[in-house]
């Protein structure tokens, strides 16, 4: 009787290992985020929409801040939407990161168009944002198609 | 006295290298394009404000602007490190998987 309870637990002991290592699987990072891709594709493209039309015309009426207080709020939705998602992912540390990033470089970008003199941003100031905007979104980009080759 | 792009980058890589420890050979051309890029930034707003095109708040957003870009960078290539460590190691278990499973003769693993 002893012995048939001996090896009873033996097997349970071995079927209970067996299944907890075939899914032993190490995960440091969260899964790739396709909506979070999207969101933050949709904020590039309206960002860099925005600082073509200040190259193509820095004095036109379109690209005063006055004009452009709509693109603002909207990318602000954005950026806050994209931090919230990310903030409730596990394992999500550098996404949530970048996203809180992305919201506070929005919202400099909108008050430093706040306080240019004639409410116009210069091409100078266009060539340091576009260059710091590109870097993150691109940063950003890359992390993403890490996680999502990852997934694969 | 202006300042040097190799000024900024050299001191921002030797911070940087070790963090990556092990992973920096394959972020180092990532890294040193980034870096040199910010470093040029810095060097620009310096530039526009000695001149007078924009004003000292003017340049502190854009320094914020420009840093927070930077972090973001770093914090890119931290979580590519991550996920080539969590690979590396998945290769490992999955590579003691297979022997286990041979040695034993039934997929223990």
């Amino acid at each position: 009787m002893y012995f048939i309870y001996r090896n009873r637990y033996v097997v349970s002991l071995l079927l209970g290992l067996s299944l907890m290592l075939s899914s032993c699987k190490v995960t440091l990072v969260s899964a790739y985020d396709a909506v979070s891709e999207q969101m933050v594709t949709d904020m590039q493209q309206i960002t860099s929409t925005f600082f073509v039309k200040v190259e193509s015309d820095p004095s036109s009426s379109d690209v005063a801040y006055k004009n452009c207080k709509k693109m603002y709020e909207d990318l602000k939705v954005k950026a806050a939407t994209l931090r919230i998602r990310n903030m409730e992912i596990d394992k999500n540390k550098f996404m949530s990161t970048m996203a809180v990033q992305l919201e506070s470089n929005i919202k400099d970008l909108e008050a430093l168009h706040k306080i240019k003199q004639n409410g116009l941003l210069s091409l100078d100031d266009v060539t340091l944002l576009k260059s710091a905007f590109e870097n993150q979104y691109g940063a950003i980009f890359k992390f993403l198609m890490a996680s999502k080759a990852r997934d694969k | 006295m202006a300042i040097k792009v190799s000024d900024i980058t050299g001191p921002m890589l030797d911070a940087a290298k070790p963090i990556f420890a092990n992973f920096w050979n394959d972020v180092k051309p990532y890294a040193e394009k980034e870096a040199k890029g910010f470093a040029q930034n810095l060097i620009m707003i310096e530039k526009l404000k000695l001149e007078g095109k924009i004003t000292p708040e003017e340049a502190a957003i854009h320094i914020r602007i420009q840093k927070n870009s930077y972090f973001s960078v770093l914090t890119a290539i931290a979580g590519i490190s991550a996920i080539t460590a969590e690979n590396a190691l998945n290769a490992a278990i999955g590579v003691v998987r297979d022997t286990v499973n041979k040695a034993i003769g039934w997929p223990l693993l």
